[in-house]
């Protein structure tokens, strides 16, 4: 398995964890259910672990990918000596993504913000991965 | 004609029939969960297996475990149908199935 499928499987777990319990709560909170998942204090637990990690990787994904278009390398016969031709690209159309799904969640879920840390960390996860493909195509590595 | 049995209560909604259904037989909802894990699990792997020759475990447990986590969450809406540690057992399921997938080598469909 490689860095990138490694990258992505583990913020993936994170994400569909935060997912699948803040879904299950403002279920049981829109529905006033008898039985909630939140009086389940180790799986509360778990859901405020998962999102601070969701946090501290969606603070660092930004500067990470920043770090990654602006490093050089000598050139050679077919590398480019830096990310600069990407720049254009991925930054600025991942927040058309962004807008898209924050549209489409408050038309869908209302205005609830409890689900927002999915979203942020979803799209920094995009991020990096683009980040990280920029990376294997100047270099050839991570996998 | 005396019943051969007590007949629910059905004036107070349908879903006391359940109710109490599961008052008697504690085990009903587990066993149907059981019941519609298996069913759409297997009988996803079984026909993915016979259209395509392989089947892929992680996502058909992922969606058998995500059916199984809706029925509980409409079920956990009515007292008496479900108790909480239950739940939390199907969620844990849940996220097993999912780390399963994300963490499986072979590439997905998903």
């Amino acid at each position: 398995m490689g860095t990138i499928q490694i990258t992505v499987a583990l913020m993936a777990i994170t994400l569909f964890t935060i997912a699948i319990i803040t879904f299950a709560t403002n279920f049981a909170s829109d529905n006033n259910a008898p039985i909630d998942i939140s009086d389940d204090t180790d799986l509360t637990s778990l859901n405020t672990a998962a999102q601070t990690n969701s946090t501290y990787f969606t603070e660092n994904a930004s500067s990470e990918y920043q770090s990654i278009i602006e490093s050089t390398i000598p050139t050679g016969a077919q590398t480019l000596q830096s990310a600069a031709p990407f720049t254009v690209t991925p930054s600025a159309t991942v927040g058309t993504l962004r807008n898209i799904l924050l549209v489409g969640y408050a038309k869908i879920f209302g205005s609830n913000s409890g689900f927002n840390v999915f979203l942020v960390g979803f799209l920094s996860l995009i991020i990096i991965i683009i980040g990280l493909y920029l990376y294997k195509t100047l270099r050839g590595f991570p996998d | 004609m005396p019943d051969l049995y007590d007949l629910p209560n059905a004036t107070t909604g349908l879903d006391d029939i359940l109710v109490e259904t599961v008052e008697a037989v504690p085990s009903l909802m587990p066993m149907l969960f059981l019941f519609v894990f298996f069913v759409v699990a297997l009988g996803g792997i079984a026909r993915q297996k016979a259209r395509t020759g392989t089947a892929d475990y992680p996502m058909w447990f992922v969606v058998a475990s995500l059916s199984v986590f809706m029925l509980a969450l409409i079920t956990s809406t009515i007292t008496g149908l479900i108790r909480l540690d239950w739940l939390v057992i199907i969620v844990v399921i849940t996220l097993f199935s999912g780390i399963w997938l994300f963490l499986d080598r072979r590439s997905s469909e998903v």
